[in-house]
């Protein structure tokens, strides 16, 4: 082994030490599959003021007022809902805007991925505000008008 | 642990697909360490990384079903990750955009270099992280265990495959040259006056 390799091996070994995976973060990788869902259709992310995407960002008439209030937007579709999101705040204090189109007015459920759901009030034009949520994967899940269930993807806001 | 071959990696994802719970925690356990050397690569906090992380299993558990190429399931991890950790790059920085590797900001390492107590690994934990971003990511996937497939890195740093050789070899040689060099000496937290 020669000199460079040596320092490669010698780096891995003190990543191990100083900066290694923690245990939380396997447990919740095995976790994660227990949030698998072969019945809710899929409400797939459409448009994102904060995409990488540029297929997924936003007409510059909606990003434009959206990032300078320092909000960010997001938009699903299908299982005929249609889906707006508006999340805004920072730390541990997120609110949520949010519209629902033809989904049923009752079920409703933010889901984070730390297992915390909290209960959706959707008022008689699809819309409900929600406070303190924290940041990290979350996904909205739902009954469309005609009872199936629907889920957004998983999202990290 | 040892690495997977591709054959046995897709028969992982079709074990997990059919409800083996053994065989998705083999899944799990196969990447996540590299998922987590490819965000703290890219210099995200322990928290954006875990996020980031657990968002990339969420999404594989959503799309478990419909993965096109279940042997490359390593590649569809870390470039989901990549995509996330850019995300989380551009979301907490908002005046810079953060479009690749070589526009990371140099954040403050949070890194406990007082548990080093051995001079020559300071010197050389140093020496690494005065390296340019891109080197010091390509270096933190390289140093995961298990030792991930070029093709993986490919996909993790969104690098052709015919230059992570040599790009491994150029930042592997700077980095000996700094280390010679000792631009980055150690000086023992206790040390008085000389």
């Amino acid at each position: 082994m020669d000199r460079e390799e040596a320092d490669l091996a010698n780096l891995r070994r003190i990543a191990r030490d100083i900066d290694p995976v923690p245990d939380e973060v396997f447990a919740a990788a095995r976790a994660a599959i227990i949030t698998r869902d072969l019945d809710a259709e899929l409400a797939a992310l459409v448009a994102d003021s904060a995409a990488l995407e540029d297929e997924l960002r936003y007409e510059p008439v909606r990003t434009a007022p959206a990032e300078a209030a320092d909000t960010r937007l997001l938009s699903f579709d299908g299982g005929g809902v249609r889906v707006d999101l508006e999340v805004s705040g920072q730390a541990d204090q997120l609110t949520v805007v949010g519209q629902l189109i033809g989904a049923a007015d009752r079920g409703c459920v933010l889901e984070q991925s730390d297992g915390r759901v909290h209960d959706v009030e959707v008022d008689s034009l699809g819309r409900f505000v929600l406070t303190g949520v924290t940041p990290g994967p979350a996904r909205l899940r739902f009954r469309s008008a005609s009872g199936g269930p629907v889920s957004t993807p998983w999202v990290w806001i | 642990m040892d690495s997977l071959s591709d054959a046995e990696t897709g028969e992982l994802v079709s074990r997990a697909r059919a409800g083996d719970a053994e065989a998705w925690e083999k899944l799990t356990d196969r990447y996540t360490g590299l998922l987590w050397s490819l965000g703290r690569g890219m210099r995200l906090s322990h928290t954006d990384t875990a996020d980031a992380i657990q968002t990339t299993w969420l999404r594989l558990v959503e799309h478990l079903d419909n993965l096109r190429n279940p042997e490359g399931i390593g590649s569809w991890l870390v470039t989901t990750m990549r995509r996330e950790c850019l995300g989380a790059m551009r979301r907490s920085a908002r005046t810079t955009t953060a479009d690749g590797l070589d526009d990371i900001p140099a954040a403050g390492d949070e890194l406990d270099e007082a548990l080093l107590r051995d001079e020559r690994d300071a010197a050389l934990w140093r020496a690494f992280a005065g390296l340019s971003p891109r080197c010091q990511a390509l270096l933190r996937v390289l140093m995961s265990d298990p030792a991930p497939t070029y093709t993986e890195v490919s996909a993790a740093l969104d690098m052709p495959v015919g230059s992570i050789g040599p790009t491994r070899q150029r930042c592997l040689g700077l980095l000996r040259d700094s280390v010679t060099a000792g631009t980055y000496p150690f000086v023992a937290p206790s040390a008085g006056p000389m």
